[in-house]
């Protein structure tokens, strides 16, 4: 498995003002979400459970599971991404290290 | 042992070849399998491609002004990693997109796509350099 992104960086252009400019730490960022979204997940978890009684028989369930590892795999191998667009002074700019 | 080193050591034995000649033809066999391995591994380097590259700059014909940059880099993990998304298609969906495909003439399965398909696609990449140069604009999709 790929070793996860660190940090990601992005630079957003915003009309008539400065542009967004923003270098975020993610291996600070990715646990804080992680507990959060576990939380939730405890929370809802009756919620979800009803919704996988009802929609077990249409696949979807298993559908979902499986696509769980996947979206993981795609994450872990976001590192490296870099998308760099640039138009005079107006600049788009996504990159994962 | 290499057959090779073995034939030059039965022709010493059997006295055709003297000690010095059978000193320099083992040296030679000796540097010409590290250059081969040394190829192999370089081979092996390029077949492996790391990154796939998207690099759009203005031609000399471009307009005055803002012309566009744009530079992606894309891994080929994250590639590799998107492709075991069409196994998760569900059913309904692939029909659909089945369907859209035929309409445009495309005869190609998404889900006959195997794991071992993807690796071969990826390895195939290595390969892989498009140059587009309209004048107004320049486009190289590479891999590195």
């Amino acid at each position: 498995m790929n070793s996860p992104p660190v940090t990601m960086r992005l630079i957003l252009p915003r009309q008539g003002k400065r542009g967004i400019n923003l270098w975020l730490p993610l291996f600070i960022i990715v646990p804080v979400v992680a507990v959060i979204a576990f939380a939730l997940f405890l929370l809802l978890l009756p919620l979800m459970l009803i919704a996988v009684v009802i929609l077990w028989r249409f696949g979807w369930v298993k559908l979902l599971i499986l696509s769980f590892p996947a979206v993981i795999g795609c994450l872990s191998a976001l590192r490296g991404l870099k998308v760099d667009v640039n138009q005079g002074r107006e600049r788009v700019l996504i990159s994962f290290s | 042992m290499a057959e090779n080193q073995k034939r030059i050591l039965e022709m010493l034995s059997e006295k055709k070849i003297t000690v010095e000649e059978a000193e320099k033809l083992l040296s030679l066999i000796a540097t010409g399998e590290g250059k081969g391995g040394t190829a192999t591994a370089e081979a092996e380097k390029k077949r492996a491609p790391k990154y796939l590259r998207v690099v759009v700059q203005p031609g000399p014909q471009s307009q005055e002004g803002h012309p566009e940059r744009v530079n992606i880099r894309v891994p080929v993990s994250l590639i590799r990693a998107g492709m075991k998304f069409a196994a998760l298609i569900p059913p309904q969906a692939a029909d659909e997109i089945q369907e859209a495909l035929k309409d445009k003439g495309v005869k190609f399965d998404l889900r006959n796509i195997k794991d071992s398909d993807i690796e071969e696609l990826i390895a195939a990449l290595g390969d892989l350099e498009v140059d587009v140069d309209s004048g107004h604009e320049k486009v190289h999709v590479y891999t590195e």
